[in-house]
């Protein structure tokens, strides 16, 4: 057994405290005079030698337990896992070991540069493994030349590492590592492939001599081979495999090689190959639980087999090698060569791991990750952070503000260029630099004239030559020019629509250039928005246009009315389909009035904000002046700061709104005014505020159109819960989400790359299946040390617990 | 440093008690009382009206004509009875925790007070410990000034080896003595069937043998819990068991015990009291003092 950690084992000696303190406790131990044991002496001697017994035993199990904490810790790995093996000789497992040669591992640390540090730590540990199974090298700056090159000896490996020098990635990392998953996979279904077309071949051996027959007799150039090959049935016994039949009768003549060309063509005009594809796809599908490659990705690889022709060109390569030997044995070590099955297994990553080159990578479940960190200082690099394509881009007509935060990864300043790019065309070009560690927003104004999806690129230059995700930002920005709204209202509803288009238009921060109000249904059959406060007086029509609006994700805000009746709304929203999420009561008795109520404790699914809760305490001048200018932005009037005050005292009186979001698109709110009255402060006050919870409405509907992945949203706002998710987890996650891993999310990624760096701590994965039998055992032992040192009759407790109850 | 184990406030008690010499007499505290039993009595104690069975010799007829009842006159010998106090001085009498006395204190105290009663009253009292041998601590005397050497005595009693209670027959009492009370302070911690064989040897008709059991409370309640480590004393033996699995052995053990001893010791007629040591001295002999005092 080996171990990762093995100085951790040096913790082994803690497992001296549990003896030292025994023997402790029988030093110390307080004997108490009891002459009376005379009574019973013998059984006295036996109650003795249990307890002697007992307290070895627990010695023995505290013993135990030290040293299985130990070895967990140092993560016990044995031989068979160290070389991820299992010992068949008709398979074999590959080591694929990712060498960073770009140049920012030119940084020189200690006199040395990364690069060369990550040389020698690489020769270390090829030294140290038991090799026996290919390696394969890749380095990530260095064009990648396929198939890729199996090496099997320590000797190839170190000379491999003689060639490889510094250079400029020219493929992203993880379309890189996910090429060499492919390529690995692709040699391993060719091995496959040729080791059930060999299987078919000796099956049918006989079949096969006579399609060879006449093979020959078509080609009738060399008289001799069809003689030979005529004679080949009797040649043939049951022992022998159908090549070393072949070899038999042909070596004499020295027309082996020409009858395995003659093979080749038999083989090129029969259906076998198409046979061993079908198996191969039956075998590859859907047995292997954690695939190396994702299944889609797998039947394309198959696909692309098939229409290439890989597996004959593999076996024209075969028989190339196989032809070239004179002696039977080596014939078939070829052969056997060939066929072994060589599946990835393990990844070492060499590498700085600076900026986020290693961000959305993804690495195959099934393998087991080693990744090796060269350096702690950064040489002088920027990276972009992070894009904020704001959502309100969306529907701005005069475009929208892109937020580019730039930050300086390295240790020392540099300077670069951020290049904005739209529909191909450069739109922006800025020059920015940065102290270390020093993080910067840098803000673009971004016009399309299109009315359409528009995509746009944002690129840094800095001294970096390398190709680096950080360096590339893509975006996208939707240009909409016309606005529906559907206005469902009471008669008496106090609110301008001039006044809501304010609301909306100030959500959306830039002007739209036309919102139409519709108040009747049949004149367009798509909204955009549909806003109504006569939820319990809607018409059937009405009801059902809402509804498949909600079914299309078109955002619906309804505004609940004090007067209206709690169980007609309730049966109106379920007729809209939302009873399942939402519950409204008139129970809450808010100021000696009873006010409608949604409540937010019958369904998870169901968001709940309280928005507002105004009462006297809230006095804070940012308030105030936020509430100055709302004033003014949907009066358009000027008020002195007398009529402010006497409004924003009247606006004071205590308020109550509330709202909730279920699932994305609906909006449903309740507001609460105490003493509401006919005076004019109070009708000034009412549109306010549903105007103000009208944009706070908005503002929401366009957050949850920003979120790609709903169930994470909740995640992204503790990062420790979403590292605590295992890749696998994720992975699952996202497909039940319908999103392939490739499409991360920009939070997501960062998870990701945090992920790889708390993986660097640890030199490998950790062995999960070992680890979780020792803490099985540890468990165990924990288990019997509460049995051993608080014996409990079980009997007498459980009679104890009867008589209780 | 000296104890002086005559508790002057026990003393004031005991001689405040009196002490009814008719109940006495019968067996147990003679001394300076009269004996009840009749033989060659020298002197006249009473007339008591005649009872069917007395003998008719016996009946005094000068009283009888007068009072024209028959009357019978009872004639008393004054009688010097000896009393031994023997105590149990093995280790195993060294029990004891913080705040109770050990057994041997315990009967070191209950010794002087007794050897105090009786020779105030008169008798011939006498001293002696035990263990694998034993030993005369206070030789027969029925001097008062003598007290002081008898707690001298005491303070030098210390326990050592084992009970060997076959070390008692023939010293505990004289083949040829006289009438005598023989008091046995003890934890009786010993195998039963010595024990019993023991005192069946020790029984006579000639002696009333009064056994003070001595039981500390962690006998009797058996307080321990968890993992303990006992000492056996007298076998220097250390045993560690979990007191919780062996409480209830121990109990029903202890009961047996208890109750062979009491058996035994009425087939034997002997007297047996059990004292906790829990319990102050004074308090457990006064009790006995004046249960005897009641008794029929």
């Amino acid at each position: 057994m080996n171990f990762l950690f093995p100085l951790l084992l040096i913790g082994a000696v803690l497992a001296l405290i549990p003896l030292i303190l025994q023997i402790f406790q029988r030093l110390r131990k307080k004997k108490i005079l009891f002459p009376a044991i005379f009574l019973f002496k013998e059984e006295m001697l036996e109650a003795n030698q249990s307890i002697k017994l007992k307290n070895n035993i627990l010695l023995l199990l505290r013993v135990l337990l030290v040293l299985l904490i130990v070895i967990i810790m140092a993560k016990p790995m044995t031989n068979k896992e160290f070389r991820f093996l299992e010992d068949e000789k008709t398979r074999e497992n590959i080591l694929l070991i990712l060498l960073d040669n770009t140049k920012s591992m030119g940084f020189i640390s200690q006199d040395k540069t990364l690069f060369q540090r990550a040389l020698n730590q690489l020769k270390m540990y090829i030294r140290e493994l038991p090799l026996q199974n290919p390696v394969v090298i890749e380095e990530l700056a260095t064009d990648p030349s396929y198939p890729i090159k199996l090496l099997d000896s320590k000797e190839k490996i170190i000379n491999r590492l003689r060639f490889i020098h510094l250079g400029s990635a020219k493929i992203p990392f993880a379309k890189r590592v996910k090429q060499l998953c492919k390529e690995i996979e692709k040699e391993r279904l060719l091995s496959k492939a040729l080791k059930l077309l060999f299987q078919q071949m000796n099956q049918h051996k006989e079949e096969w001599i006579i399609k060879l027959t006449a093979r020959a007799e078509q080609n009738g150039k060399n008289s001799k081979i069809h003689s030979i090959i005529s004679q080949l049935v009797q040649h043939s016994s049951a022992s022998k495999s159908f090549f070393e039949s072949l070899f038999d009768a042909t070596i004499k003549d020295d027309l082996f090689s020409d009858t395995l060309e003659l093979l080749y063509e038999t083989l090129k005009m029969s259906d076998l190959i198409t046979k061993v594809h079908e198996t191969l796809s039956k075998i590859d599908s859907g047995n292997n639980k954690k695939p190396v490659l994702s299944r889609n990705d797998q039947i394309e690889l198959l696909n692309e087999m098939k229409a290439k022709n890989w597996v004959l060109k593999r076996f024209k390569k075969l028989i190339y090698e196989m032809a070239k030997e004179k002696n039977i044995k080596k014939v078939m070590e070829v052969m056997a060569h060939t066929t072994k099955e060589r599946s990835l297994k393990e990844i070492i990553v060499f590498s700085d791991f600076q900026k986020s080159e290693w961000k959305g990578i993804h690495f195959p479940p099934s393998i087991r990750l080693t990744l090796i960190k060269l350096g702690e200082t950064h040489p002088a690099n920027l990276g972009i952070v992070k894009v904020h394509t704001d959502q309100d881009i969306q529907l701005a007509y005069q475009g929208g503000d892109l937020k580019v935060n730039i930050k300086n990864y390295g240790s020392q300043s540099a300077d670069g260029t951020i290049s904005i790019f739209l529909g191909g065309q450069l739109k922006h070009e800025k020059q920015i630099a940065l102290e270390p560690d020093e993080e910067k927003s840098v803000q673009f104004n971004v016009v399309s004239q299109t009315d359409q999806r528009a995509f746009g690129e944002v690129r840094l230059t800095n001294i970096r030559d390398e190709y680096n995700e950080d360096n590339h930002h893509d975006f996208s920005i939707y240009i909409k020019k016309k606005v529906n709204i559907l206005l469902l209202k009471h008669r008496d509803f106090p609110i301008a629509n001039n006044s809501l288009m304010w609301s909306i238009q100030s959500t959306y921060r830039k002007a739209l250039s036309n919102i139409r109000f519709h108040n009747k249904i049949g004149m367009i059959n798509k909204y955009d928005f549909i806003i109504t406060n006569r939820v319990t007086q809607l018409r059937k029509e009405e009801v059902r246009l809402i509804r498949s609006h909600i079914e299309q994700g078109i955002p619906v805000f309804i505004i609940l009315n004090q007067r209206d009746e709690a169980f007609r709304v309730r049966s109106i929203l379920e007729k809209l389909g939302l009873s399942g999420g939402i519950n409204v009561v008139k129970r809450m008795r808010f100021k000696s009035r009873q006010t409608m109520v949604v409540s937010d404790k019958l369904n998870s699914e169901h968001d709940f904000y309280k928005l507002f809760v105004m009462d006297q305490s809230h006095r804070n001048r940012e308030a105030t002046i936020s509430w100055k200018v709302t004033l003014k932005s949907i009066f358009n009037v000027r008020f002195n700061n007398n009529q402010y005050d006497s409004l924003l005292k009247a606006g004071r009186q205590d308020l109550l709104i509330q709202s909730s979001v279920r699932s994305r698109n609906i909006f449903l709110w309740t507001a609460g005014i105490n003493g509401l009255n006919s005076n004019f402060m109070n009708n000034l006050w009412y549109p306010l505020i549903i105007n103000w919870i009208f944009q706070e409405g908005l503002r929401k509907y366009l957050r949850h159109q920003g979120d790609i992945v709903p169930e994470l949203r909740k995640s992204y706002t503790k990062e420790s819960n979403l590292l605590a998710y295992s890749r696998d987890e994720l992975e699952s996650m996202y497909q039940n989400m319908g999103l392939s891993s490739l499409n991360l999310p920009v939070d997501t990624k960062k998870w990701l790359q945090s992920e790889v760096m708390t993986h660097l701590d640890y030199k490998s994965q950790s062995n999960g299946l070992l680890e979780k039998l020792f803490f099985i055992i540890i468990v165990l032992i924990f288990f019997l040390e509460l049995i051993f040192s608080y014996p409990i009759s079980v009997k007498g407790w459980l009679k104890k617990a009867l008589t209780k109850t | 440093m000296k104890t002086n184990y005559l508790d002057e406030h026990l003393i004031a008690k005991l001689s405040q008690i009196p002490i009814k010499p008719l109940s006495l007499a019968e067996g147990l505290f003679k001394g300076r009382h009269r004996s009840k039993k009749s033989g060659e009595e020298v002197e006249f104690k009473e007339f008591r009206p005649y009872i069917q069975g007395d003998d008719l010799k016996k009946i005094d007829w000068k009283r009888s004509a007068r009072q024209e009842t028959y009357f019978v006159k009872e004639m008393e010998d004054e009688l010097n009875y000896k009393v031994h106090l023997i105590i149990d001085q093995s280790a195993s009498m060294d029990q004891g925790g913080k705040d109770e006395m050990s057994k041997i204190e315990y009967s070191k105290y209950l010794v002087a007070a007794l050897a105090y009663l009786f020779v105030k009253q008169g008798d011939q009292v006498q001293v002696s410990s035990f263990s694998n041998r034993f030993h005369s601590i206070f030789k027969s005397s029925n001097n008062i000034q003598k007290m002081p050497l008898l707690v001298e005595s005491l303070n030098h009693l210390s326990t050592q080896g084992v009970s060997d209670f076959y070390s008692l027959i023939g010293k505990a009492r004289p083949l040829r003595s006289d009438k005598m009370i023989l008091f046995l302070l003890s934890d009786l911690i010993c195998d039963p069937n010595t024990l019993h064989s023991c005192l069946a040897k020790l029984s006579s008709p000639k002696v009333k043998i009064i056994l003070f059991h001595l039981i500390s409370p962690d006998e009797l309640n058996f307080p321990f819990k968890g993992d303990v480590h006992f000492l056996d004393p007298e076998s220097n033996n250390t045993f560690s068991c979990n007191a919780g699995q062996i409480k209830n052995k121990f109990k029903a053990h202890w009961e047996r015990f208890c109750n062979d001893l009491q058996f035994w010791t009425q087939k034997w007629d002997m007297e047996y009291r059990s004292f906790n040591t829990q319990t102050h001295y004074s308090e457990n002999l006064l009790d006995f003092i004046k249960s005897y005092h009641l008794k029929p």
